[in-house]
């Protein structure tokens, strides 16, 4: 009788954890849907932003608001419209160059890239001087194909060259650039054994960030070969998220973004995982205030929130919001 | 004959039980009538989870306590003690981390032993985790300067903070339990306040940086990376390859051996141990520099390209990057609570606040906020309270500013005794902040206005004095 019992215990037991087993599955095919997301709090959270008599703050914050409300949908009130755009001629600089906030006078390529993609959302391409942004990315340009970063840091990044030659594409003006040269500054950051780009020549691991900076600007150029495309491909799959990640995998908010516009950009669907990309969306959501958070367990930012509605527009789940040309085509 | 004597013994047993029940009706009174209220300084101290490499600050809390007898301050005849309840030396000195600390604190500074003959922890000022406190005329307070709180892992709902090394979350709101007994040992007051202690967000950008650059992500290649770093600056010295203790290994190094800080009790920077030496291959002399520890930190990470754009194009606002906010979230009082103030609406941004040249002056009284004030050079999006001149009885210990430093009520008592620890103002968004004020104003018979309720400020009356008012509301904070 107590054989009998202890079987019957266990085999409840068993059954108990192979229901909690499908409703734990269950709870995570939830989590991992978009629609548990409540994008109008996501909205009120970037709108709350508007009431601050010194926004739109400064030329990230900005963008995030710009972006964040473009990708949900929504268009920009005219009166947040005009303050951003005066905030925008405000932050360009005497030489063209644009700052990151108004306590901080140099003009970097960082915060160039960053104002004209503003700029371009906002479907307002005639409002800055462009012209002027053009001589300043120019005046960066080295010897060894690079850009550098501002007038004060002229070293040659793979990251500032990649800003230089977005900018430079959107403003019609890659023919200045001795395109052979830039693109093998370039390759000069690929990693040969794991696929991708490193931050440094030669040393390090490879990251999703920098490798979507490299096969971008390679594109850009004409110059992105075959097989570095199947290399960035191999590195992007293994990346958390990847099709060929493991489950144990962290995501990194940042990585995961650039992880799935790499993939865009080498054309690839297969390269990421869009469950595993939502399954960890759901993990970083605060549903209190509709943002996300930078980590698991930690508190929305308006960076980490515009980043995540990044990916959700990357794999599909919110409408691309469009840009408009900076100079006519 | 018996009848006299049984009455008498009736009369002498009657008249000791009315003695004792005078006496013990006398003593509840008399123990009632004390309060006491522990508030942790600054809100947050900040925690590294390794020291082999570098110190950025040391395990060092600090708790102040003031002991109210009705509306007089106790200075005498009372003995004023803590324990901090997660924290024991069974706890610490099994916690791989804090062993980490055990280890290295010798070398980080000379002549300190962190435990003691008895076998204790000590704290650098050689306070145990359960131990004394000091009266202290200034601050009218009790104080324990220097207690070497850790987060820990409780096992407990209480461990939210992420540990950046992969490790279990940690418990970074500690608790101290306090207590004032009299010259007899009676007990007169207890309390408990909240013990902060957490990681910033250092490790989150640094071990993928090491990696980055070809150094394995661990604290020791984060250490041996940013020793290159650090010698592309134009001091040229990589610390990693200074060996402090002479063993041939680089490190430990404290940073305010050359980067004076004041949180470490500097003005200047006192220079490298005598024993310290450089490890084969190093081409640079050791030097000191006049730039504050917290001046070169974040004007580095301010204006750095590979910060900007590897990490955080918007690291001037985002403090967390760096600032325990890893699930802890130390800004949490009623100012983060009530509206949508960030810290750069007091502080300032980094570029703000390097445009201001604030770090000249850092944790000092210059470059902070008051209630009535923002930081210089700050621009901020909220108006600060209406400024009272009479309501300030500050002092300049050359650490914290006016608020963390100041009394009020007729110069009696401390603002954060009222209001609560800067950075956890009452009401907190952290409900552990806002135990003691509940238990003080939890009395039934206190009421309070709409929209006020027990965890806001102390403001009635009788918490303290007696038939003075039941009602919520504010205080004379007058000095005179």
């Amino acid at each position: 009788m107590r054989k009998i019992s202890r079987f019957t215990s266990t085999l409840l037991l068993l059954l108990l954890a192979i229901v909690a087993s499908f409703a734990s599955d269950a709870f995570a095919m939830e989590k991992a849907d978009a629609k548990n997301f409540d994008f109008a709090k996501t909205r009120e959270f970037f709108q709350d932003m508007e009431s601050r008599p010194d926004f739109p703050v400064s030329t990230v914050l900005a963008y995030d608001y710009v972006y964040s409300l473009r990708a949900l949908g929504e268009t920009i009130e005219p009166a947040r419209k005009k303050s951003i755009i005066k905030y925008l001629q405000e932050a360009q600089q005497k030489d063209g160059g644009f700052i990151g906030g108004k306590a901080n006078n140099d003009a970097s390529a960082l915060f160039t890239d960053i104002a004209l993609d503003t700029l371009a959302y906002l479907d307002n391409p005639g409002a800055l001087d462009t012209e002027a942004a053009k001589k300043f990315i120019l005046s960066l340009k080295n010897s060894d194909g690079g850009f550098g970063f501002c007038s004060a840091s002229r070293e040659s990044t793979m990251a500032t060259t990649y800003f230089a030659v977005k900018i430079l594409g959107s403003l019609n003006a890659l023919s200045s650039v001795d395109k052979a040269k830039t693109a093998s500054f370039i390759k000069g950051f690929e990693r040969k054994e794991t696929g991708g780009f490193g931050y440094m020549k030669g040393n390090g691991v490879a990251a999703a960030k920098i490798t979507y900076m490299a096969v971008y600007a390679l594109n850009e150029l004409g110059m992105l070969d075959e097989t570095t495309r199947k290399n960035s491909l191999r590195f992007l799959e293994a990346t958390p998220c990847g099709t060929k990640s493991s489950n144990d995998d962290t995501p990194d908010l940042n990585e995961l973004s650039y992880a799935l516009q790499a993939a865009k950009v080498l054309t690839s669907k297969n390269a990421m995982d869009d469950k595993k990309v939502l399954t960890f969306l759901g993990k970083i959501y605060i549903p209190v205030n509709g943002g996300f958070g930078p980590l698991e367990g930690y508190g929305s930012t308006p960076d980490s929130t515009s980043t995540a509605l990044r990916i959700l527009v990357e794999i599909g789940k919110l409408k691309t919001p469009a840009m408009s040309p900076l100079v006519k085509q | 004959m018996k009848s006299i004597k049984n009455k008498t013994l009736a009369v002498i047993a009657s008249s000791a039980i009315a003695i004792l029940l005078f006496a013990a009706v006398a003593m509840s009174a008399t123990t009632a009538s004390y309060k006491v209220i522990a508030r942790n300084d600054l809100g947050m101290h900040c925690a590294c989870p390794t020291f082999e490499g570098f110190l950025l600050l040391p395990p060092f809390n600090t708790i102040r306590a003031q002991v109210l007898n009705g509306s007089s301050v106790v200075s005498t005849g009372v003995t004023v003690s803590y324990a901090i309840v997660e924290n024991t030396d069974a706890v610490l000195k099994a916690d791989p981390y804090y062993s980490s600390w055990l280890v290295n604190s010798p070398k980080l500074f000379p002549g300190f032993q962190p435990i003691n003959a008895q076998g204790k922890i000590v704290g650098i000022t050689g306070k145990m985790l359960s131990d004394t406190m000091t009266y202290d005329a200034v601050s009218k307070s009790y104080q324990a300067v220097g207690i070497p709180a850790y987060p820990v892992v409780t096992g407990t709902t209480k461990d939210i903070m992420i540990d950046p090394l992969g490790g279990p979350k940690r418990d970074p709101y500690l608790t101290a339990n306090i207590t004032v007994k009299n010259s007899t040992g009676t007990t007169l007051a207890t309390t408990s306040t909240t013990v902060p202690v957490a990681f910033g967000g250092c490790c989150t950008c640094h071990l993928p940086l090491a990696s980055q650059n070809g150094y394995p992500a661990t604290p020791a290649g984060s250490f041996a990376y940013l020793g290159v770093m650090h010698a592309q600056n134009s001091s040229k010295i990589n610390i990693a390859m200074i060996d402090p203790d002479g063993d041939g290994v680089g490190g430990p190094v404290r940073c305010s051996w050359c980067h004076w800080d004041p949180a470490m009790g500097e003005s200047a920077a006192p220079g490298w141990p005598s024993a310290t030496k450089l490890l084969p291959g190093a081409t640079f002399t050791l030097k000191k520099s006049v730039y504050s520890f917290s001046d070169v930190l974040h004007r580095y990470h301010a204006k750095s390209q590979k910060v900007l754009t590897q990490f955080d194009a918007n690291i001037a606002t985002n403090c967390y990057d760096c600032h325990p906010g890893n699930n802890v979230n130390c800004f949490r009082g009623s100012h983060k609570g009530k509206t949508a103030i960030w810290c750069t609406d007091c502080h300032g941004n980094l570029n703000e606040r390097i445009a201001a040249n604030q770090m000249a002056h850092p944790w000092q009284q210059q470059s902070l906020p008051t209630c009535f004030e923002k930081s210089p050079g700050v621009n901020s999006a909220f108006a600060c309270h209406p400024h009272d001149t009479s309501n300030s009885k500050s002092w300049d210990p050359g650490l914290f500013g006016k608020f963390i430093d100041n009394r009020g009520h007729k110069g009696s008592v401390l603002c954060e005794s009222c209001h609560g620890s800067a950075h956890a103002e009452a009401p907190s968004t952290l409900a552990a902040d806002n135990v003691q004020n509940s238990t003080l104003q939890g009395n039934a018979a206190f009421t309070f206005p709409a929209g006020k309720d027990k965890t806001y400020a102390i403001g009635v009356c009788n918490v303290c004095h007696t038939s003075k008012s039941n009602v919520w509301a504010r205080p004379p904070h007058l000095t005179n």
